[in-house]
């Protein structure tokens, strides 16, 4: 989060002039993206692990539907903070945060909409694991891997969709 | 990376069980690993310790309740300190106390932890039996459930179903007993190992993960076999030293049957315990005449559905079905009455029958431990109509047999005061 502290003392400076796309300054957006990126990304994992973990079993059995919460909130943390930051970051090369914004949305939805299939296998796996064990696993197990790369795609696809939109 | 509270947990009781509180250590610094007593029989067992002195020692046995009543048994200390005394002699189904005592002509100089175990009942003698049980002690966690067990439970003997050590990393002798030293050190494994005696198998920690004895380097698997029998005491077969599968009676109530799961494994005959072993389990299971027939099994023989449970099923006798089946099939087809699966390494405690439906399916299976370690990571645990019970938690079982109703109570219990599970199986 460190990058995007540097990122926004560096957009919050005052400037008369219009920040041209210099080297430096391009190299400056990419590195606070991803950092920003991985940090969102980790925090995700965090607070999902954290509600997948919730103790609502005394024996520690795992709830599939609370891991399908946990997921889809991980999903909705890292789309957010994600898609609010990096179009924002493009002010570093004096790019429009809105047209950013929608140049990143026009992209990364698909990689969201990966990530809403993902979530949605695990809440019909969660149905049917709790029907009949074993019933549901290969959808549980399907969704949360289509969730995590969908994540690293939306990622991806933000970086490059703001980029390309906040300098058509 | 999974996305599951497992991983978390798991990360976390890692990063934790690097501030383990120091524990306190054994009676004397020159018998660092505290005292055991492995494979007990009716007039006796194996006593064991490792002590790093360079007195004579010799070992003092005697009646729980007489403890004038004191016979001594001289002790030869083995390569790396090891003493192993076949004691003999003693009374069945009786407790006794034991030490280990270091000597300069006779007078004594330092003496070790005192440990206490029962006799098995003598041959015909049908009698209420308690089993402590569990698996996947790894030395980095609290394994609070064998301290527990030890403290709380007086069990006719605790059972090890393997992942007592985890090795891996170590690749040679000297390796493996550095391993063997920071489990057996702690002090859950030695009130533990004091408390009772011990019947133990091995599974794949002791040898590297997953191991499978075809596929492991044949001077690594003898340095890891060589470093388990130094170090879990049980009676070697004199024709067949190297070899790990026993049964031992306890009177008229149980036979335990000890498998080797592990180093036997022959891929290219699609073998998972050699022909010899099999042949032997079915002929001792029709034999038995005791009430109850416990099996050693490291690896469960249940068939887990789903993604998660087969993504690992090669490692356990559903990758090997060819056996699996015969063997089930077998048991299903004699009459072989008071028939159970104990098992481990799947680092869930369940209970259940082995299959839902067909072969297997009047057969339980109770999956103990683990005793200490990150719980399984699947995001579903078994549940019925197949499985009665399964807990993410630490635990330990303890199992008691009452010949008279012919009945088995199993109880998980975690590493603090809680009974996780509780119930009965008739196995008649």
């Amino acid at each position: 989060m460190s990058s995007v502290l540097v990122a926004a003392l560096l957009l919050a400076a005052p400037s008369e002039a219009p920040r041209a796309a210099t080297p430096g300054r391009t190299a400056a957006f990419f590195t606070s993206a991803i950092l920003t990126a991985a940090a969102t990304t980790t925090l995700s994992v965090i607070a999902a692990g954290a509600i997948t973990g919730a103790p609502v079993d005394a024996t520690g059995r795992p709830s599939p539907i609370i891991s399908t919460l946990g997921v889809a909130v991980g999903v909705g943390l890292n789309f957010g903070v994600v898609h609010l930051t990096l179009p924002w970051l493009t002010g570093l090369v004096d790019g429009d945060a809105s047209a950013a914004r929608a140049g990143a949305w026009r992209l990364s939805r698909w990689g969201l909409l990966a990530q809403g299939a993902g979530v949605l296998a695990m809440v019909v796996g969660s149905g049917l694991e709790a029907r009949e064990f074993g019933s549901g696993q290969a959808l549980l197990l399907s969704g949360i891997v289509t969730a995590l790369i969908g994540g690293l795609v939306v990622d991806v696809l933000e970086l490059v969709g703001a980029w390309q939109g906040a300098r058509p | 990376m999974k996305l599951t509270r497992r991983f978390t947990l798991g990360a976390l009781a890692a990063a934790g069980c690097n501030a383990l509180p120091s524990e306190e250590g054994p009676r004397s610094p020159q018998f660092p690993f505290g005292v055991a007593v492995g494979d007990p029989s009716a007039t006796g067992g194996l006593v064991w310790t490792r002590y790093v002195g360079t007195d004579s020692l010799r070992v003092d046995v005697w009646p729980k309740d007489e403890p004038m009543n004191v016979r001594s048994f001289e002790a030869a200390v083995m390569e790396h300190g090891i003493s192993l005394v076949p004691v003999d002699g003693l009374r069945s189904g009786q407790w006794y106390s034991y030490a280990f005592v270091a000597h300069r002509s006779g007078v004594e100089v330092d003496r070790s932890d005192e440990g206490r175990f029962r006799t098995a009942l003598a041959p015909g003698v049908s009698a209420p039996l308690r089993f402590g049980v569990s698996s996947c002690s790894r030395q980095s966690y609290p394994l609070t459930p064998l301290t527990r067990i030890s403290q709380e439970f007086e069990c006719d003997a605790f059972l090890f179903l393997g992942d007592t050590v985890y090795a891996d990393g170590a690749t040679d002798l000297r390796s493996y007993r550095d391993k063997w030293a920071e489990a057996l050190t702690r002090r859950p494994q030695r009130l533990l190992r004091q408390s009772t005696g011990i019947i133990s198998t091995w599974d794949d920690h002791e040898i590297v993960n997953d191991a499978s004895g075809d596929r492991v380097p044949a001077e690594r698997l003898e340095a890891a076999r060589r470093a388990t029998f130094e170090h879990q005491p049980w009676r070697a077969d004199m024709q067949a030293p190297q070899r790990l599968w026993r049964s031992l009676k306890f009177g008229a109530t149980a036979e335990v049957f000890v498998l080797d799961c592990r180093s036997e494994r022959n891929h290219a005959t699609n073998e998972y315990v050699s022909r010899a072993q099999l042949d032997w389990l079915k002929s001792g299971l029709a034999a038995s005449t005791a009430t109850f027939k416990l099996v050693l099994n490291s690896v469960p023989i249940t068939n887990y559905p789903g993604a998660f449970f087969q993504v690992f099923a090669p490692d356990r006798w559903e990758g090997f079905p060819s056996q699996r089946c015969e063997l089930l099939e077998f048991i299903d087809a004699t009459p072989i009455s008071g028939l159970l699966w104990l098992t481990g390494d799947f680092h869930m405690g369940v209970a259940g029958r082995v299959s839902r439906d067909g072969v297997g399916s009047k057969q339980v299976e109770i999956a103990a431990g683990p005793a200490g370690q990150f719980a399984n990571p699947s995001l579903s645990y078994p549940s019925g109509p197949q499985f009665d019970f399964s807990t993410a938690v630490n635990n330990a079982v303890v199992l008691d047999l009452d010949p008279a109703t012919r009945s088995a109570r199993v109880r998980f219990l975690d590493g603090g005061t809680r009974t996780l599970f509780d119930t009965t199986y008739e196995l008649g």
